[in-house]
């Protein structure tokens, strides 16, 4: 019988109580809080964990008593990553910063205390009714940033489905403003689609509104029908021949669920869609033989704006990338994922694989438009593109209609990492000796990424791709906030500059901004 | 919903549809001139009254396609008045839908129309059943709330001899430990908690609170079923869950023959009443863990996905104690047999040779197992082989057989089985495997009768032929349908001997598993002696639920 608790994960036993029951074991403590208006009250039952700090293992859990207190119990072994949580409530702060988990090092027999704040979500409640006031099931209901131009920036702020009783109930809100949207049915599938004028909603913490009534009605003028037929494919072919239509956008009135829908054609490549809304699609067309893997051809982007009937879409002529995968030095492995991910706003993405011995690829059904290169692996990144004799980066690759594009794909091993500890700013050093749970953004070849600093400042960064570098910490700012581009121009010179080599490690000390 | 018909594939309905025997009232459009169009329409009410039933989806779609779709397809819904109306239709055959949301138990109800120069309009009366919800709370031991755990439904179900739990639906509980699960069919129903399990390592498995079944009993024989009808609301079907329980079995599973580790087995904890409890996939080092379970006996099973290995330990979870166990995978088997007929097959069934039958074996957990590589026909010697069976025991059912046939009997290596069970052994395959049927069956036939009903208005259901000792031997219940219009119904491929005969409804509540049940049936029911090719008639008494 195995005795004692660990972090690591080579010691798998699970804490369900506040027991310690082995004399070597350390310990991390803390409380759990609630904010109820100006007060704080503790919160019994809420569930805090310790795990990896990339997030990806759980090593032990507890739930807190009676007094909002929580031990977690176990043989310290370095960085963890601590996480309170309870079903229907939102992280305020942890470690008394705008952040929703702690990084921490734990080395000691006793560490902490790390607090959290809590707080109640709001609740939204009510019935999605149709024209003739019966209960509607299954309707989709979300809610989002008011007046959002586009689904990015509308933000979704929490969905549920109606009951058959036509009822919802959506929890875990922060206050504010909302719109509330409600639909049901959809494309023409036998079921007319419901949708319901926007509700505008403002809750306050912890508030539950109630009694909502989402009425939702057939928006006659608001959905088109979309008719024609696929030319240029072999429809007598044995198999599914299938038209595929996704949106090249979210679009913000459909909801969050408006997704990818297949039809199939008839035997003459005939396809009537209906209900569908205003916008740009992606069109295309798969095989799915009877034998043989299944062929998917874009047949192009049509823009939905009026009833379109009697039109032909046939198949782009063929256009991608074909090539080889060259490692620089790095043994690969016996299969690699390619991702060609568009680098518009659509966020469409296609896969090909290159596998030993030769490592060949070849994608020939892309849409033409500005593309980013990778690989997906944990272990490997594209280091480079040769295309002609130019070595180019993985990103901003032009394919033009009709292009196939000869690529050679460099890839390596060698990630690059980057290390350090934050000083807190001189307005703080007297309240704050280290620069606990600071955010520290970095923004490199692959966007901005950011991290915490554990309860002593420090940072680190794993698996960063080689390449120029931007650096800054903040005090008190959210991973969400250190995406602002106005944030890191307000920091002015406190912002670092650097470049990464393969397979080095940067250590970096940094001064805080507020 | 049927508790009688289960296995048997000929009587099993569509799950989307089931056809209702309408009221149809023809009017015939006056005038001169050919017709060309015609018009359906209809009223939509609620069962047992005159209520009508609005925004109910009404869909249509001829019988005659073009290319691979109907000629027409158009959909409708009913107003406040619930009426619906399609009209200018080609005449022709038509095939209706009609759902509603809570009602049929989120089935659809159809029809079928015909619209003819002689009859160009037809107006359906459809009534439609409100279906059963079943809703309470989940509370730990302090009487709070507990969100996200999971409420499972499950139905027992009695068929061929074997009784097992089926699992029927499921729903989550709100912050307010709230659950409510709806579109329910008539039934007794196992309520369970699926025990909650906390974020854990890889290769563990920890449960906050063990699983319990409704009314807070800690395994399925303790529990009561809960009974529903249609627009019945069961409230206050409400978990307490007992505080966390200290059991845990943990161990390492690996390969028999290599002492290798196998993170690819998931290890299956299966509980009583045949109900899978948990589920874990092991790390790489082959360990698994599992805590928190109500104490008792459970069985594990450690199986690749592709079934290739298999193993498996019977475990007594006590509370406070860790139990560990090694779980060795071997491979799996191949089950080979053969069909044999110990009669001749009748002149009248020509096709009696050549009907590609079918055998599957189901585990004790009511899992199939294995794959048929082979139909046999008693054309081709009647030799079947099942390659992926998992060692241990298996049921043995046989199905499509001859319409004149019958399972007779089953033998290993000439031995014959007391029952359809096997035991597949752990390293070698299961030859030898003999299944008996005999072509000297008898035809009962006849009318079903139902007291103070005309023939038209007994409700959709079938005939049932109860062997006169159930369970025993190879004769199990056989079930036909009837005619509605006349109640005439003909079973065939009987074997000879005594048996009560009766018919039942569609959604009837009986489980030929309880015995209560049993003798209620055939009290009610009517003896019939059936010998070797001959046809007997005998009228079947309808035998309603029991209130």
């Amino acid at each position: 019988m195995r005795v004692g608790v660990s972090w690591s994960v080579e010691r798998r036993l699970l804490a369900l109580s506040l027991l310690v029951s082995c004399a070597s074991a350390q310990s991390i403590t803390g409380s759990v809080y609630e904010r109820v208006g100006d007060r704080l009250v503790p919160l019994r039952k809420a569930l805090v964990s310790a795990g990896s700090p990339d997030g990806r293992q759980t090593f032990t859990v507890t739930r807190t008593g009676d007094r909002g207190q929580y031990l977690l119990a176990g043989e310290a072994a370095g960085r963890l990553r601590l996480r309170a949580e309870k079903f229907g409530y939102l992280v305020v702060s942890a470690g008394g910063k705008k952040q929703t988990e702690l990084n921490v090092s734990c080395f000691k027999a006793k560490c902490g205390p790390f607090d959290f704040e809590l707080v109640k979500g709001a609740v939204v409640t009510g019935t999605a009714v149709d024209e003739l006031n019966e209960p509607v099931k299954n309707a989709h209901i979300w809610l989002l940033t008011p007046n959002a131009a586009s689904m990015e920036a509308a933000n979704l702020r929490g969905e549920g489905l109606t009951d058959d009783r036509g009822r919802f109930r959506i929890i875990g809100l922060h206050e504010g403003e909302y719109e509330l949207h409600g639909a049901v049915g959809g494309r023409g599938r036998g079921d007319a689609t419901l949708r319901s004028e926007p509700v505008l909603i403002d809750v306050a913490a912890g508030e539950e509104i109630g009694g909502i009534s989402l009425r939702l009605a057939d928006i006659a003028g608001s959905t088109f029908t979309v008719a024609g037929r696929v030319a240029g494919v072999d429809l007598s072919l044995r198999g599914d021949h299938l038209l595929w239509i996704r949106p090249l956008r979210k679009i913000v009135q459909a909801g969050p669920r408006y997704g990818s829908y297949m039809y199939r054609l008839a035997h003459d490549g005939a396809f009537t869609v209906e209900d569908v809304l205003p916008g740009d699609y992606v069109f295309s067309y798969s095989q799915n033989p009877r034998s043989g893997p299944q062929q998917r051809f874009p047949l192009g982007v049509v823009r939905v704006e009026n009833e379109m009937r009697g039109f032909t879409l046939q198949p782009s002529d063929p256009t991608g990338f074909r090539g080889r995968v060259e490692s620089d030095g790095s043994e690969l492995p016996n299969h690699l994922s390619l991702s060609f991910v568009r680098a518009d706003d659509s966020g469409i993405s296609t896969r090909a694989g290159a596998a030993f011995p030769d490592f060949t690829f070849q994608e020939k059904h892309l849409l033409p438009g500005t593309y980013r290169l990778s690989v997906a692996s944990r272990e490997f990144y594209i280091k480079s593109v040769r295309i002609g004799g130019e070595t180019l980066p993985p990103q901003g690759i032009e394919l033009r209609s009709g292009d196939i594009r000869d690529v050679t794909l460099i890839v390596s091993s060698e990630f690059a990492r980057v290390r350090g500890r934050v000083k807190p700013s001189r307005e703080r050093r007297g309240d704050e000796p280290a620069a606990a749970h600071y955010r520290v953004g970095l923004e490199g070849p692959n966007g901005i990424v950011s991290a915490q600093t554990d309860q002593n400042g420090a940072f680190a960064f794993e698996k960063l791709t080689p390449g120029p570098y931007r650096i800054c910490a903040w005090s008190d700012r959210n991973s969400a906030e250190v995406h602002s581009r106005e944030l890191w121009e307000s920091a002015g010179d406190a912002v670092r500059s650097f470049l990464i080599e393969p397979g080095s490690g940067v250590e970096i000390d940094l001064t805080a901004v507020e | 919903m049927t508790r009688l018909d289960r296995q048997d594939r000929r009587f099993r309905t569509s799950p989307l549809c089931a056809c209702l025997s309408l009221l149809l009232v023809c009017l015939v459009l006056a005038g001169a001139g050919q017709i060309r169009t015609g018009e359906i329409r209809g009223f939509v009410a609620a069962a047992h009254g005159n209520e009508p039933l609005r925004s109910v989806r009404v869909g249509l779609a001829s019988s005659k396609m073009s290319g691979s779709r109907p000629a027409v397809s158009r959909h409708a819904r009913t107003g406040f008045d619930g009426r619906f109306r399609f009209a200018d239709l080609p005449l022709g055959g038509y095939s209706l839908s009609f759902r509603k949301d809570g009602y049929e138990a989120d089935s659809s109800l159809s029809a079928s129309v015909k619209l003819s120069g002689d009859e160009p309009r037809t107006d359906l009366r459809v009534e439609m059943r409100r279906s059963a919800a079943i809703s309470g709370r989940v509370l730990d031991a302090d009487g709070d709330a507990v969100p996200l755990a999971t409420v499972q439904l499950y139905e027992r179900l009695t068929a061929q001899g074997l009784s097992r739990l089926q699992f029927k639906r499921s729903g989550v509980t709100n912050d307010l430990g709230e659950s409510r699960l709806s579109g329910l069919a008539p039934g007794r129903y196992f309520a369970a908690v699926q025990p909650l399990s906390l974020r854990s390592p890889r290769g563990v498995r920890a449960f906050e609170f063990p699983n319990v079944y409704h009314p807070d009993a800690g395994s399925i024989e303790e529990s009561a079923p809960i009974a529903v009808s249609w627009g019945i609301e069961r409230e206050g079907i409400d978990f307490h869950l007992p505080r966390a329980m200290r059991t845990s079995v943990e161990g390492s599973v690996f390969h028999g023959e290599s002492g290798q580790p196998c993170p690819a087995c998931n290890v299956i904890v299966i509980g009583p009443g045949n109900i899978t409890v948990a589920s874990v996939s092991p790390d790489e080092q082959g360990f698994f863990a599992v805590r928190g379970l109500h104490p008792g006996a459970y069985r594990l099973l450690a199986q690749t996905g592709g079934g290739g290995f298999h193993a498996e330990e019977s475990v007594l979870l006590v509370s406070r104690k860790a139990l560990e166990v090694a779980l060795a995978v071997s491979a799996t088997q191949d089950v080979v047999g053969r069909i044999i007929a110990e009669t001749a097959p009748p002149e009248n069934d020509p096709a009696a040779l050549t009907q590609a039958m079918r055998v599957r074996l189901v585990s004790d957990v009511g899992a199939p197992s294995g794959r048929l590589t082979r139909l046999p026909t008693l054309a081709a010697g009647g030799e079947f082989r099942f390659s992926g069976v998992s060692p241990g025991s298996h049921h043995v059912f046989v199905t499509d057989l001859p319409k004149t046939a019958f399972l007779s009997r089953m033998l290993i290596d000439g031995h014959p089985l007391k029952s359809r069970r096997v035991s597949v052994p752990q390293s070698a395959p299961l030859e030898g495997l003999e299944i008996r049927i005999a072509f000297d069956a008898g035809v009962v036939q006849g009318t079903v009768t139902e007291e103070g009903l005309a023939a038209s208005e007994t409700p959709e259901g079938f005939v049932v032929l109860l062997p006169g000792r159930y369970g025993e031997g190879w004769h199990f219940e056989r079930l036909g349908r009837y005619r509605r219009e006349d109640g005439a119904y003909a079973l065939s491929g009987v074997p000879p001997g005594s048996y009560t005969v009766f018919a039942v409804g569609r959604d009837n509540h009986f489980d030929l598993g309880i015995a209560e049940d049993l003798r209620y049936l055939r009290e009610r029911g009517r003896r019939v002696l059936v010998a070797a090719n001959e046809s007997v008639t005998v009228e079947a008494p309808f035998i309603a639920n029991r209130e």
